[in-house]
């Protein structure tokens, strides 16, 4: 550890209009040392790592590299001070292989010509460097797991010769085999002499890795200092100001005669998850936990006819959806928060209104023609429930934050008043104020006599809010729990079954 | 964060078409002495129906995220079947005959893109050519000509200052078109699909049927683009109309049709024909070497797809 930052920020500010979303921010990183970068969605992290990052500039202030002044005015700038950064969405050329992919910009070359043997050698010597021993230098990346594509990123970041390396919400897309082995190798690379800035929802993953912590709050430092000492519970107070409790929350209690609303029973799939059958009560909370790739989304798209069932039935308040497809399954009451808000849930240029009102938009015309004024008074309201924060219902989405847009979606099917709702990763990229309000919106739909059914890969999530435990391995359920009755650890032991005795996850 | 930059840029993007319609329309006025003129007006409108006809037409397909440019050829083999209908059973049977293979035209562009899962720039770029070559055998290569003079009312004057039954048709087609696409429930579709095609099906909208429909809508209004090109020479050939499609595209684009899907709107369409139009009005006028007049055309459609782009440009 040397005692010379090899990064500093000094009075960094940034403001979009009249919003500041940093202000005055004062902060040193030493080689060696991994940093974990806090934050509520919209305290301003990703403002910080995009200008570090030469992505955008800031208003004023300055950025120093070994304690000379430096203008980055594009990330080229940046990478040539050797300070890259792995984003969420991954900038990979999926048609090219790891190896082009590590060394694009800097091909060793002759004439304009790849000289593909040396290429393939400073790749096993960068592969062989990081322990990466299972990525062929000709693997065509598309072909990769997201988990080997983000090992390439890292490649590439080491290949450019970079001493800083930004990671946005590195593990959000990883399994917990996958994220403790990212985490092992942020370790190693820090050992090694780089700076690693780490940028987590995951409050845990950060506290088993960063040596230091800085958490944002409002775009100003509320907390730098060790991670030794602080525990998720202080480090929330520094993100939000206030504590929300996950460990002692508990659903609220189910009558003996609600009756059952959804009914699967053997339900298969063409790609042989299955058969699965389930029951869901009124106002029960049945949760669904199990590793990626465990079948759970698959099963929750073939209950609402968004993939094709080759066998099985699934049935509504004693009603069975026949011919099923998610229109069919509207009609019927089922509605479905899905995995990814942005791909499948919401279409980013079009209004928080138009959006909301889409599934009921039958309900807001006459003859089918629009009726706008009841349309707006009833988003209007939904609006005002889930409480998203924005200027105007006539907002575009991409304008919102991940948590504002989580809920927005969870407001469209509000709107349609389901009898059955499915929410997968309902809080994923969400920030922990958001996060509590929509354990609210779940808890209320129960209480009107929804039947939910969710499913998500943060256990306590799961565990906490669910009436009952289901536990998926290789496509079926392999076990139930009662709410209490299970532990973390056993409910991670029933998702990874005989992952020791076969050698391999499922997923 | 961006909200007031957003709305500034929405707002630019907005006006920015009227102000260079009314801006062309200004200079016009003062630098000739014709164009305000009656008949320079109602020149100018019976010039645009056409491709104001098509360019409406396309919006709808447009707005959900699929191209028609089978459109001319659909123009071209429903008014050859319209006019040999025409001879064999008279003009109501003939201008039925017409829609009606547009539409069922469009629905083989709409089955080929959605069950067949062709993209529709390829679908309807290869489906114009089998309508083409159909039309080719049906007609042999010659022109067909209408027995019924009646067909010629389209392209008549008509009472009131002179202005074409044929305009009627067009503003008639571009009121109908922007109230389907703005008020109804239709509309809504088609905007969800073209902005979220994923999100839509969850959402329980059936993409199939929104994209078939589209096709059908642009295929029966090209058919009555079609009709009006032959009222003009009554008759036609497999030729007829050909490359018009592309010219409606570009007006449509140059009003703020969105290429991605899920924005635009009749009007924007409209006033880009207008614009288009304006301008070899314009060239006609100055009495501007007409050959430089493409060059304007291309360079505005350039210019206006770029500046979609740049405005368009998310900060997220």
């Amino acid at each position: 550890m040397s005692d010379t930052p090899f990064l500093s920020v000094r009075s960094l500010r940034k403001s979009y209009a009249r919003n500041v979303v940093l202000h005055d921010v004062d902060l040193d990183f030493r080689p060696g040392r991994v940093y974990g970068l806090l934050g509520e969605n919209g305290a301003g992290k990703s403002t910080l790592a995009k200008i570090v990052s030469g992505l955008i500039e800031a208003d004023s202030g300055t950025v120093e590299v070994e304690g000379q002044a430096r203008h980055f005015k594009a990330p080229k700038d940046a990478l040539a001070q050797g300070i890259s950064i792995i984003t969420q969405e991954q900038t990979l050329a999926l048609d090219r292989s790891a190896a082009e992919n590590v060394f694009s910009g800097n091909l060793p070359q002759r004439a304009g010509f790849v000289k593909e043997k040396e290429l393939r050698g400073e790749f096993a010597r960068v592969a062989g460097k990081l322990g990466f021993s299972d990525i062929a230098a000709a693997t065509v990346v598309k072909t990769l797991s997201i988990a080997k594509r983000q090992q390439v990123e890292i490649m590439r970041a080491l290949a450019r010769g970079s001493r800083l390396i930004i990671m946005d919400e590195p593990t959000a897309i990883l399994s917990t085999v996958e994220t403790q082995q990212l985490l092992q190798l942020i370790r190693r690379l820090a050992d090694e002499g780089l700076v690693i800035l780490l940028i987590s929802h995951f409050l845990e993953d950060v506290l088993s890795v960063a040596d230091d912590v800085v958490v944002l709050r409002d775009g100003a430092v509320t907390y730098f200092g060790p991670a030794t000492g602080q525990t998720p519970r202080s480090l929330t107070e520094h993100m939000v100001g206030r504590v929300i409790d996950f460990e002692h929350q508990r659903p609220a209690p189910l009558s003996e005669h609600a009756p059952v609303r959804l009914r699967v029973e053997g339900l298969r799939r063409a790609d042989g998850i299955g058969p699965v059958s389930l029951t869901i009560r009124a106002g029960e909370i049945v949760g669904m936990a199990g590793l990626i790739g465990s079948g759970r989304t698959e099963v929750a798209r073939a209950i609402f006819g968004a993939d094709p069932k080759v066998a099985g039935t699934v049935t509504v308040d004693d009603v069975e959806i026949a011919h099923a497809s998610p229109r069919v399954s509207v009609r019927h009451g089922l509605g479905m928060v899905c995995e990814n808000r942005k791909e499948q849930g919401l279409s980013l240029i079009h209004s928080i209104r138009d959006n909301d009102s889409i599934v009921v938009r039958d309900r807001f015309a006459r003859f089918g023609f629009r009726t706008v004024r009841a349309e707006k008074a009833a988003v209007r309201a939904v609006v005002e429930r889930t409480d998203v924060k924005c200027r105007s219902m006539e907002q575009p989405i991409w304008q919102l934050s991940g948590g504002n847009q989580q809920k927005v979606l969870f407001a469209k099917w509000m709107m349609a008043e389901p009898k059955v709702l499915i929410v997968d990763e309902p809080t994923r990229g969400v920030d922990v104020g958001a996060k509590a309000q929509i354990y609210d919106i779940i808890a209320d739909l129960a209480a009107q006599g929804v039947a939910i059914l969710i499913i998500s890969s943060e256990i306590e999530e799961v565990m906490g809010l669910s009436h009952r435990l289901l536990v998926m391995r290789r496509g079926q359920l392999v076990r139930e729990f009662a709410w209490g009755e299970a532990s973390r650890a056993e409910v991670i032991a029933a998702a990874f079954g005989d992952y020791d005795n076969d050698g391999g996850s499922n997923g | 964060m961006a909200e007031h930059k957003g709305l500034l840029r929405q707002r630019s993007r907005d006006f920015g078409i009227v102000f260079a319609a009314v801006v062309l329309v200004v200079v016009l006025s003062l630098s000739t002495s014709t164009f305000l003129s009656v008949a320079n007006m109602v020149n100018l409108l019976d010039q645009i129906i056409v491709v104001g006809i098509l360019a409406c037409a396309v919006t709808v397909p447009m707005i959900a995220g699929v191209f028609d440019l089978s459109m001319s050829a659909i123009a071209a083999l429903s008014a050859i079947i319209a006019i040999h209908t025409i001879n064999a059973f008279g003009l109501p049977a003939g201008l039925l005959a017409s829609v009606g293979t547009g539409a069922l035209l469009g629905l083989f562009n709409g089955v080929m893109v959605t069950y067949a899962r062709v993209n529709s720039f390829i679908a309807t770029l290869a489906s114009s050519m089998v309508f083409v070559g159909l039309a080719t055998v049906i007609t042999d290569g010659q022109i067909v000509k209408s027995d019924d003079a009646s067909l010629q009312l389209l392209s008549r004057p008509s009472g009131f200052l002179g202005i074409t039954w044929g305009t009627y048709v067009f503003i008639a087609i571009a009121i109908l078109t922007g109230i389907l696409i703005a008020k109804t429930i239709y509309g809504r579709a088609l905007y969800a699909v073209g902005g979220n095609a994923a999100a839509a099906t969850l959402s329980g909208i059936s993409v199939v049927r929104t994209h078939i429909t589209a096709f059908m809508i642009s295929g029966a209004l090209s058919a009555v683009a079609g009709l009006v090109l032959a009222s003009r020479a009554l008759s036609a050939q497999p030729a007829t109309g050909q490359g018009l499609e592309f010219t409606a595209i570009a007006a449509a684009v140059i009003g703020g049709v969105s290429l991605n899907g899920g924005a635009g709107a009749i009007w924007r369409s409209v006033l880009g024909v207008f614009l288009l139009q304006l301008i070899g009005n314009g060239f006609n006028l100055l009495g501007a070497p007409t050959i430089f007049q493409k060059v304007v055309q291309g360079a505005l459609i350039l210019f206006a797809v770029s500046l979609d782009q740049f405005l368009r440009a998310r900060d997220t």
